[in-house]
């Protein structure tokens, strides 16, 4: 099936049980051992971590209760009777701490180094230890709430799981049958345990059906297998849920409409993962002895986007997938040009950002102890997806635009204002959490707002700083002042903050016309005094000769006359010659006029 | 009329009715009910023949309906309009229209006032959008101005004021009062012949000369020396004839001199009617002239008599000798004779004509490059002086331009709602900029070079403040002389 999220991985094969082979898996090394003839006829090694492989034989020494090899592959150990153990290499074995205490049965991860015993005459009481730079830990003691063993309902070793997820260490314990008739079905009782306080209760998986339960890890998720009906549930612990300020109440992300197979069919009902030669192992392992088969659980994100409703809780659950950056991308685009709200819309942006603000936060820390920066993954979550604002503008507002020019004329308009929408929004989240917007979606959020015409928002924006000075955005202003005059000023105003724009004001004032507000600004440069002799008054001039308006002109020759006053102690222009133009203009303009008509108050 | 921005002004302090009036839909019946039905028996009664082109008295005349509506709507075209009606509703006189073309505009007029009047309240001005509309209800005449000039309304109050005077200057106001006391509904056009012209002319004087929204006169520039002469020619031609009250030189509509008996004094207002009537009335300076006048600021109610002649065909300086004796022209005319052989003699005559040559002085000769035009009045003696226009405002529409910001200063210098003036405006303008400076002794409106440095302002505005100051004995009549 396509739209199946969960899959088993091709199976890595190996001989299976029979009365000449037995079969050990080590699920700190994640390693079957198929043990041929007690390793007389040769013990295989294989995992899904290929240079894990082995294959060797040793004298058949009896019955190898368990066989395991040492985390980094040099020792093997071999248990042939409870009693002893056989070191098969050199190498000696340290006490390091030792407590005494009747225990039940115990329960050890290896990636988390967390042990858990179960002790007391019930066995409810729960004693979990960590094991952190080679000390142990002991932790406080917990109690469950279960009834005690050897009656219905009782709990044993098997419903107990000790996983890592999303980097918190949890012990996650099943409950099959909820006491009481108050609802259908078992859940799953999460405990967080850290060696800085007692274990707590943190989460409840609510997985209401009946029946044998079987559990998972894989891609920080929960997937509880149900034998009877031959269905997996997702949790993610990740997303919010109902809560009593203590305990967070789950309900299942997704359903597996379809059971979980192999490539090729199961030979039989009783085979597989939810048969009952099927063993789970811990955090994503199945195997089946019988059929000599190790596969792994995989999550594939592709399908998710159609099997959860909420835009919120999708891109929430999305956003904490493994490798899930496209599909993201994807549901954020499907998203916005669905009919999501503006509320909703709101909230995903604020997931995704809230994301790219913690990443951008640690790769912007000083750098400790010579360490590189990282620039991958986010450090303290790596499991978040981190979406850029390229990203956003590259895969999803620009594909948004490209299918919006396509459209009718009414539609489009009703598109653009909902797309000017959803980018204000994407602003407003970036400011919510303090990101800097990119040049490039204040760009399309400019020629948005301009092409809806929603000029008093764009002023707005402006005014309150959200689209932030920039000389980039001070000339795509200008280019805009067609549509929307006011623009033209608003990049004015924007280039003289910048402080480092003054030729291009000089330059667009006096293309605009404004010569005197061009001269005012030179004169706030100080660059018309005297002793700026390298300044060109011929432009100045120029420009207010191709005004065409004897009321600029006028003021602009007085105005220079006054300088040369200054400057050499009379008005005339210096070198002459060069001024020959403006001089007869003024002439023809003012003085031949004046001449021949003056006009008299009250005549 | 633009209903969606009508804002109505009230004089509240003249009764203590209603301060808000609801425009009415003019279709609506009740809008005709407050002309009373006394008044509209009277005017069947009297003038039935008359009344053609009242259509709602005569239902078949449907043209004159239609030509109603073309003179509105032509009406419209201009910034502003004066209209002038008799309590009754007659018209009397309409700025650029025919006021009998325009009978129920004149009725609607009439209805808007008495609207609230009825209410013990007194309508002063309606705002509709860009549309400024003043009312004036004097005695037994209404005026109104619709303007979309940007006048404020104590401003077209001003003007409705003037166009008040020039009627009481032609009729008196006790006349005026007596006419309509014996007839409601007489047609005062009859009395007021030949007052339009007066009035066409003082309406454009009053948005193209500064002496009006100053509210002072300009002086003709002329040495203190020959002015002396010329006001002793004037006293010793006058000074012993009996009842004489007002000896006036005017020049190009400036005072060459004005000789007061020594108890009255002469309002600026009542000397702006006589320089409009001069400068209105060509036919003075065929001859001499007899008239009678009345001076609303001297006595609203009692007639000068205003011999007026030009002194010489080789100068057009026109004399106004003023007295409460209607007997006196050859007295006057002789003494005039007198005063121009004297003039003549000492010859101020030519000192006149120079002057009048001369038109006035320049910026150029006031040497301050950085101003370009200004008004200044002396507030004690309620005198003004100006330079020329020149250049930029060397053309008509750059002098309008700036003659109509110096009016919108004016305004700004009165805050809105107080009695109170700003002291000092500065404003950057388009072209130029505009300072306005108010004490108690000057009012100074000047345009001044738009790249002129603001800080600059003040030391160039004193420069020029030194340089009035040095030519005040030329510009402005710093002695008055009596007989």
């Amino acid at each position: 099936m396509d739209d199946a999220v969960l899959r088993l991985s091709p199976p890595i094969t190996f001989e299976g049980l029979s009365p000449v082979t037995s079969v050990f898996y080590d699920d700190v090394c994640r390693q079957v051992f198929a043990v041929r003839s007690g390793g007389a006829m040769g013990i295989v090694v294989k995992g899904p971590e290929e240079h894990f492989n082995h294959t060797f034989r040793m004298p058949d020494q009896g019955p190898i209760l368990a066989i395991k090899f040492s985390l980094d592959q040099t020792v093997l150990a071999v248990q042939h009777v409870p009693d002893t153990v056989v070191n098969k290499e050199r190498g000696s074995v340290k006490l390091m701490k030792s407590h005494s205490f009747p225990v039940n049965w115990f329960l050890y991860n290896g990636k988390t180094t967390t042990l858990l015993t179960c002790t007391g005459a019930g066995g409810n009481t729960l004693q979990p230890f960590l094991i952190r730079s080679g000390s142990l830990f002991k932790l406080a003691k917990f109690e469950l709430d279960f009834p005690p063993s050897g009656k219905p309902g009782a709990l044993n070793e098997r419903d107990f799981i000790l996983a890592e997820v999303y980097n918190q260490n949890y012990i996650l314990v099943v409950k099959h049958q909820p006491r009481g008739n108050s609802s259908l079905g078992g859940e799953i009782v999460v405990f967080n345990v850290n060696k800085d306080s007692s274990p707590t209760k943190c989460h409840i998986l609510k997985v209401e059906r009946g029946g044998k339960l079987a559990v998972n890890i894989v891609d920080n998720l929960v997937v509880v297998h149900h034998q009877t009906t031959k269905k997996s549930q997702v949790f993610d612990v990740g997303l919010p849920g109902e809560t009593d300020g203590y305990v967070v109440y789950h309900d299942a992300v997704l359903w597996t409409d379809t059971c979980l197979k192999d490539g090729e069919q199961m030979e039989s009902e009783s085979n597989g993962i939810y048969g009952q030669n099927g063993l789970i192992f811990q955090p994503d392992v199945i195997i089946d002895a019988k059929l000599g088969k190790l596969w792994l659980l995989e999550f594939d994100v592709e399908p998710v986007y159609g099997l959860i409703k909420s835009p919120t809780n999708l891109v929430n659950f999305l956003l904490s997938r493994k490798n899930a950056k496209g599909v993201v991308l994807d549901a954020v685009r499907r998203l916005l040009q669905g009919d999501c709200s503006l509320l909703e819309i709101g909230k995903v942006f604020d997931f995704v950002v809230a994301i790219y603000q913690a990443h951008h936060h640690a790769a912007t820390l000083p750098q400790v102890f010579g360490k590189p920066r990282e620039l991958g993954p986010s450090v303290a979550a790596p499991w978040r997806v981190v979406i850029i604002q390229k990203d956003m503008c590259l895969s999803v507002f620009t594909p948004l635009i490209r299918t919006l020019s396509g459209v009718q004329s009414d539609k489009y308009h009703r598109g653009q204002s909902r797309l000017s929408s959803i980018l204000v929004e994407y602003a407003r989240s970036l400011h919510n959490y303090h990101m800097p917007v990119d040049f490039f979606v204040l760009e399309l959020l400019a020629t948005t707002l301009i092409r809806d015409k929603a000029f008093q928002l764009l002023h707005q924006l402006l005014q309150y700083g959200t689209i932030r000075d920039s000389k980039q955005m001070a000339c795509l202003l200008l280019s805009l002042s067609n549509d929307y005059p006011p623009a033209e000023q608003i990049a004015l105003d924007m280039l003289k903050r910048l402080n480092t724009a003054n030729e291009q004001i000089l330059e667009i004032l006096l293309n605009k016309g404004q010569i005197f507000t061009a001269l005012r600004f030179l004169r706030k440069l100080g660059l018309l005094q005297p002793s700026n002799a390298a300044l060109d008054i011929r432009k100045y001039l120029d420009a207010a000769l191709a005004s065409n308006n004897k009321m600029v002109f006028f003021p602009v020759f007085k105005f220079f006359e006054q300088r040369n006053l200054k400057m050499y102690g009379s008005p005339q222009f210096k070198p002459p010659e060069q001024y020959e133009v403006y001089v007869k203009k003024y002439k023809e303009m003012f003085l031949e006029a004046q001449d021949s008509e003056v006009v008299v108050i009250n005549s | 009329m633009d209903g969606s921005a009508t804002f109505v002004e009230l004089d509240r302090s003249v009764g203590p009715g209603c301060s808000e009036v609801s425009i009415l839909d003019p279709n609506e019946s009740s809008f005709y009910d407050f002309v009373s039905d006394e008044e509209v028996t009277e005017r069947k009664q009297e003038e039935p023949c008359e009344d053609s082109e009242d259509s709602s008295d005569n239902p078949e005349d449907v043209d004159a309906v239609s030509e109603d509506e073309r003179v509105v709507r032509s009406l419209r075209e201009r910034d502003k309009l004066v209209f002038i009606l008799s309590e009754a509703g007659k018209p009397i006189y309409c700025r650029h229209g025919s006021e009998e073309k325009l009978v129920s505009l004149f009725g609607l007029m009439q209805a808007l006032v008495f609207c609230v009047q009825d209410d013990d309240d007194q309508i002063k001005s309606i705002t509709a959008g860009a549309y400024r509309i003043a009312f004036l209800n004097k005695g037994p005449l209404i005026f109104v101005a619709v303007s979309r000039r940007g006048e404020t309304p104590g401003q077209l109050a001003l003007h409705l004021g003037y166009a008040q005077s020039l009627i009481v200057s032609v009729l008196t106001a006790a006349q005026l009062k007596k006419i309509f006391e014996q007839r409601r509904n007489y047609d005062l056009r009859k009395l007021l012949g030949g007052a339009d012209r007066l009035m066409d002319n003082l309406l454009d004087g009053l948005e193209q000369d500064p002496a009006y929204l100053l509210g002072a006169v300009s002086c003709l520039a002329l040495n203190p020396s020959v002015r002396d002469s010329i006001s002793d020619a004037i006293v010793r031609h006058c000074a012993k004839l009996k009842n004489l009250v007002f000896a006036i030189l005017l020049a190009d509509s400036q005072l060459v001199t004005l000789v007061r008996m020594k108890k009255y004094m002469l309002h600026p207002a009542d000397l702006h009617l006589l320089i409009n009537l001069v400068a209105s009335s060509e036919s003075f300076k065929l001859s001499e002239s007899w008239t009678p006048i009345c001076l609303p600021r001297f006595d609203a109610n009692g007639f000068l008599h205003a011999h007026v002649s030009y002194l010489a065909d080789d100068c057009q300086a026109c004399l106004l000798l003023l007295t409460v004796d209607k007997d006196q022209f050859f007295v006057l005319s002789e003494a005039k004779q007198g005063i121009v052989q004297r003039l003549r003699r000492y010859k101020c005559l030519e000192a006149i004509n120079r002057a009048m040559k001369n038109g006035g002085y320049t910026m150029q000769d006031v040497n301050i490059p950085e101003i370009r035009h200004f008004l200044y009045k002396a507030r004690p003696t309620a005198q003004y002086t100006a330079p020329l226009f020149s250049a930029p405002y060397d053309d008509s529409y750059e002098k309008d331009r700036l003659l109509a910001l110096y009016h919108r200063m004016h305004q700004r210098m009165l805050l809105p709602g107080s009695q109170r003036h700003l002291k000092l405006v500065y404003v950057v303008g388009k072209y130029e900029c505009l300072l306005c400076w108010v004490t108690a002794f000057f009012e100074l409106y000047a345009a001044i070079e738009p790249l002129v440095e603001k800080e600059a302002v003040i030391p160039r505005v004193e420069k020029l403040l030194n340089w009035i100051k040095s030519e005040e004995s030329r510009l402005f009549i710093l002695t008055s002389t009596t007989f």
